[in-house]
């Protein structure tokens, strides 16, 4: 059985990792992004009316750079839902039912808020 | 106004960096600084300006919340329970945001802003001490122990029903707003909770970026969340926190009430200005 603190530990490293990969993921997307067009003049009023649409159903393979750091965020996001998966096993280790339906609930709202998308 | 890309991001990147010191250190996520930085300072969209500010609070959360594990603050039993209402608030409050208007979102951050500080300047440490706890504490054991003086001390649960509502609301202005709403989750564990002030704190920092995913979703599928905009509020917010955790025991908490306070009225003051005037 996993005690609750090894279990926290666990949690600890997991939140490390994820947040290591997105950061390296983005920070390389945003270099590379920054170097070949980071002396371009940005129009801010234009950005902000803009639609820039990454609907993470339909994305854009095709510039590599922006989709680095699309996919740095979503290793982010991933990571959260990463975190509750294993509070499900930790529950469930325990036989700790109700919070292990707990847990599932808040991975099922999570992963729906995702799958569910127009 | 027009600068070069280099620029943006590097200005963004320094704001983002005070955005993830404040958020870590205060429990209230970056949004509260990240979303006037991006709509007062640089005109964007404030639909994009919550798309960054969605993942700074999880990056906060994710950057504190590994530190504040690793110390055994957390309460893990009390978040997950209390979760269970912010993501369905979460889900709501991101389900409505393409229906409200600009104006009124700009009006009701406003309101946040300085019902936050109220919240933020109010707060007292509680002094009660309690040996019984509620009903549905008992039920889902979610008492706990914390350290004081080297000292494993229990603490009791109190007010179970009125936390979980709050909760809800709390998830409610995450989603809408693209916050961590962390000060009305610190306020329901401190206030309505009872728990000693560092539970609150971190086990708030273990739940926003949980109720925060929730909402990113739904903010990735109506693309709310621009690369360019984000990349460099993630990386500073990251690099800011990382600085919040470990000056955090370093400062005074009253000073740093204060302080916040006075910042989220002026972008409070700000924000309904614009709002008022059309300027959004």
């Amino acid at each position: 059985m996993i005690s609750s603190n090894k279990m926290q530990a666990n949690l600890a490293i997991i939140l490390l990792l994820g947040t290591l990969i997105a950061t390296v993921l983005v920070l390389i997307g945003g270099s590379i992004f920054l170097w070949h067009h980071g002396q371009e003049v940005l129009q801010l009023k234009l950005l902000g009316t803009s639609h820039f649409n990454i609907n993470i159903r339909h994305l854009d393979f095709s510039y590599s750079p922006l989709f680095l750091i699309v996919l740095g965020l979503l290793a982010l996001v991933a990571t959260q839902i990463l975190r509750v998966l294993l509070l499900v096993f930790y529950y469930g280790s325990i036989r700790d039912y109700k919070f292990m339906v707990i847990s599932l609930f808040v991975l099922f709202v999570l992963l729906y808020s995702f799958i569910a998308q127009k | 106004m027009s600068v070069t890309l280099l620029i943006f991001a590097i200005i963004l990147f320094f704001f983002s960096i005070l955005a993830g010191l404040l958020g870590s250190l205060t429990g209230l996520g970056g949004g509260v600084v990240v979303i006037p930085v991006l709509v007062l300072l640089f005109h964007i969209n404030i639909h994009y300006a919550m798309g960054a500010s969605i993942i700074s609070v999880i990056a906060t959360s994710s950057g504190s919340a590994a530190a504040y594990m690793r110390e055994g603050y957390t309460n893990l039993r009390i978040g997950m329970f209390l979760e269970t209402a912010a993501v369905v608030g979460a889900f709501c409050g991101a389900l409505l945001i393409a229906l409200i208007s600009k104006t009124i979102l700009a009006i009701l951050f406003s309101l946040i802003m300085f019902f936050s500080a109220y919240l933020t300047i109010m707060r007292r440490e509680e002094k009660d001490q309690f040996t019984t706890s509620h009903v549905w504490a008992e039920y889902f054991n979610l008492n706990g122990t914390h350290a004081v003086a080297n000292q494993q001390t229990p603490y009791y649960v109190q007010n179970v029903p009125i936390a979980f509502f709050i909760m809800y609301i709390a998830g409610l202005f995450s989603g809408l707003l693209g916050i961590g709403s962390g000060a009305l989750k610190v306020l329901s564990m401190d206030q309505a909770l009872r728990l000693p002030y560092k539970v609150s704190t971190t086990t708030s920092n273990f739940m926003i970026g949980i109720t925060a995913a929730v909402s990113a979703g739904i903010y990735f599928a109506q693309g709310y969340i621009h690369p360019f905009i984000t990349f460099p509020v993630m990386l500073g917010v990251i690099v800011g926190s990382y600085l919040g955790a470990k000056i955090l025991t370093k400062i005074h908490n009253r000073v740093l009430r204060i302080i916040f306070s006075i910042a989220i009225c002026f972008v409070g003051v700000e924000m309904l200005y614009k709002a008022l005037t059309g300027a959004i």
